[in-house]
């Protein structure tokens, strides 16, 4: 995972998000364990205390669990990864929609054009 | 933690010292050999005038550099960068100046050993002087033997502490002079050797003050002696623990690094 | 005692000028923070004071509850802008120096961090470059176990390579009963790495917060707001 940390934004939400996106695209995958908080600030080259304030909000949204005494892990609860996927991905769409109509396309234009595109995308991929 | 420090200025001293007093032994001995070998008189008068020359050079340098160093370290130690490293040091001002003082008065101690004995070395080489040295050597012995006897060890302890103080309050007073330089931002050096001149004239007016006060005459002479010694005594000790105050004070509370 | 550095209306005056004035600040444990400012804001007046030093014209500080005296330098870990290192000692000669004046010298420790950098304990320091020097004098200060530790522009001199092992060996070591204060014109870097901001400016303090607070109000990183409030 790259932590393409930008600086004009609080340091913790953009980790919440990064985790977030490991999550729910499975480079985390349900029930393992995170390593310790020092060892994530280390490779995110962040402060163990934003470290900590990033995963105190996954703990709080649910993705991320304490065990007392064996450390945190991701969440086994596919329902909710599912429905943050979902979440995210329709936060991704209405930011995609917005920029496309601050370029005048209509909703049927942008349907059409998603159509056409992906197609052309799927062709050179294979 | 005070052994520690001395332990280190010890080391750093002897870096420089312990070479030169080496090099003044071994050129004694050198010498000696070279009399006792009659050698004197195979070699050319300028050669031999150059071979003096270079040994009382030697002889010089060794007591000049011992006596000066430390205050020279005291310096550098203290007062320059290493001084961030030193004041940072879990110990107390006043250990410093401790550590480095007793550094002065043991190698001050070494030096007078070590020059005294290379004068006995070279002396020993003119027979008048090997000669007679049972004599002398009898002729001392007797006078510590009277002295002792006649408890005048004290005389003797006093001489002996008189020395060492002697270093002491000198030494103490270069340091202090340091102390109140290291207070300005330039010319730190200038202003200690000015601060040393100011000293050196207040501490002569005073005592000559003193003295003048106490209604000094002259008296009976081994009298005369014992209390001019004490008198030494006293003022040292006086100066000295003087000295050492200002200097702690100075360098716990006016510390000025760069 | 919880809070480590304490200073209360703490002035520092030379001469007719005040390096600093009336400042007051606390530092918890466990944190990492910036001292940021130009030359002459009153850094390394401020840091001195810690250290011992020097001694305050007005006001007081103290550290773990106590006057900086030699129960602080115990436990404080000075990193300096300088080569206070003496010239004529190996690099093995000063792990001694170390160990035999600090009783929480990790000597193991700055061993490791030699080999890592790639630098020989043999070594003289006469013969090293300037910035091999500033990276023995960091390891001999990381290697300390303290709970104090005060770097004054610990990677100004060094190249990028050596200025991330050194945020990673600060990352490493941290543990939540020790702080670390930074103190350094190279904002961008180290940004991340910082909990607290504190800003100095003219010997007064102009702002404490932490960096996602001034991210968050400001839109901006803290390299930016700097620039922004000490423009020439």
């Amino acid at each position: 995972m790259s932590w393409n940390l930008t600086n004009d934004r609080p340091i913790y939400l953009q980790i919440v998000e990064r985790i977030q996106m490991a999550i729910v695209s499975g480079a985390y995958q349900p029930g393992d364990k995170l390593p310790s908080v020092r060892e994530l600030a280390a490779k995110a080259s962040v402060n163990p205390n934003t470290m900590q304030k990033a995963l105190s909000e996954l703990e709080t949204g649910g993705l991320v669990y304490t065990q007392r005494t064996s450390g945190r892990f991701i969440t086994e609860d596919r329902e909710l990864i599912a429905s943050t996927r979902r979440r995210l991905a329709r936060e991704e769409f209405h930011t995609f929609v917005r920029q496309m109509k601050g370029l005048g396309y209509t909703p049927e234009d942008i349907a059409q054009l998603t159509r056409q595109l992906l197609e052309e995308g799927m062709k050179i991929d294979e | 933690m005070l052994g520690k420090l001395i332990l280190f200025d010890l080391k750093a001293s002897s870096r420089v010292l312990a070479p030169l007093h080496a090099a003044l032994l071994l050129c004694t001995l050198a010498g000696r050999l070279f009399l006792a070998a009659n050698l004197e008189e195979t070699v050319p008068s300028l050669f031999l005038g150059l071979i003096f020359l270079f040994y009382f050079l030697l002889l010089f340098a060794t007591v000049a550099i011992t006596a000066l160093f430390f205050i020279y370290w005291f310096y550098k130690n203290l007062f320059t960068d290493e001084g961030y490293l030193m004041h940072t040091l879990p110990a107390p001002a006043w250990m410093h100046i401790a550590s480095k003082t007793i550094g002065m008065v043991i190698w001050h101690i070494i030096d007078t050993i070590v020059v005294g004995a290379c004068m006995l070395i070279l002396l020993f080489a003119f027979s008048p002087f090997a000669d007679a040295f049972p004599a002398l050597l009898r002729y001392v012995s007797a006078y510590l033997a009277y002295a002792l006897d006649l408890q005048e060890w004290g005389m003797i302890a006093l001489s002996v502490l008189l020395f060492l103080l002697s270093i002491v309050v000198h030494g103490m007073s270069a340091f202090l002079c340091i102390a109140v330089g290291q207070l300005f931002n330039r010319h730190r050096v200038l202003a200690a050797f000015i601060a040393y001149i100011v000293l050196s004239v207040i501490v002569s007016f005073a005592s000559a003050f003193f003295l003048l006060a106490v209604g000094y005459d002259t008296m009976a002479t081994d009298v005369y002696v014992t209390s001019s010694y004490l008198s030494e005594l006293v003022s040292s000790l006086v100066l000295s623990i003087l000295y050492f105050a200002g200097t702690n004070y100075l360098v716990s509370r006016k510390l000025n690094l760069e | 005692m919880s809070e480590l550095l304490t200073c209360q209306n703490l002035s520092k005056r030379f001469g007719s000028k005040y390096a600093l004035s009336d400042v007051s600040l606390t530092l918890g444990r466990g944190q990492i923070i910036g001292l940021l400012g130009p030359n002459g804001s009153g850094k390394t007046t401020l840091i001195k004071l810690i250290n011992g030093l020097l001694v305050p014209t007005e006001g007081w500080l103290t550290v773990n509850g106590l006057t900086p005296g030699v129960e602080t330098k115990r436990q404080i870990a000075y990193l300096p802008e300088r080569t206070y290192l003496n010239r004529w000692m190996k690099v093995r000669d000063i792990l001694k120096f170390f160990s035999t004046f600090y009783d929480n010298f990790n000597t193991g420790r700055a061993l490791q961090m030699l080999d890592d950098l790639g630098i020989d304990p043999q070594e003289s320091l006469k013969t090293m470059s300037k910035g091999t020097k500033e990276k023995v004098q960091l390891i001999l200060v990381m290697s300390r176990d303290v709970e104090l530790y005060i770097l004054d522009e610990p990677i100004g001199g060094v190249d990028p390579a050596a200025r991330d092992y050194i945020l990673r060996t600060i990352l490493s070591n941290y543990n939540p009963n020790s702080s670390i204060l930074l103190s350094t014109h190279l904002i961008a870097d180290i940004e991340n790495v910082l909990d607290d901001v504190i800003f100095l400016q003219d010997g007064q303090i102009s702002l404490h917060a932490t960096v996602d607070e001034i991210r968050a109000r400001e839109g901006k990183s803290v390299d930016e707001l700097f620039r922004e409030v000490f423009r020439c």
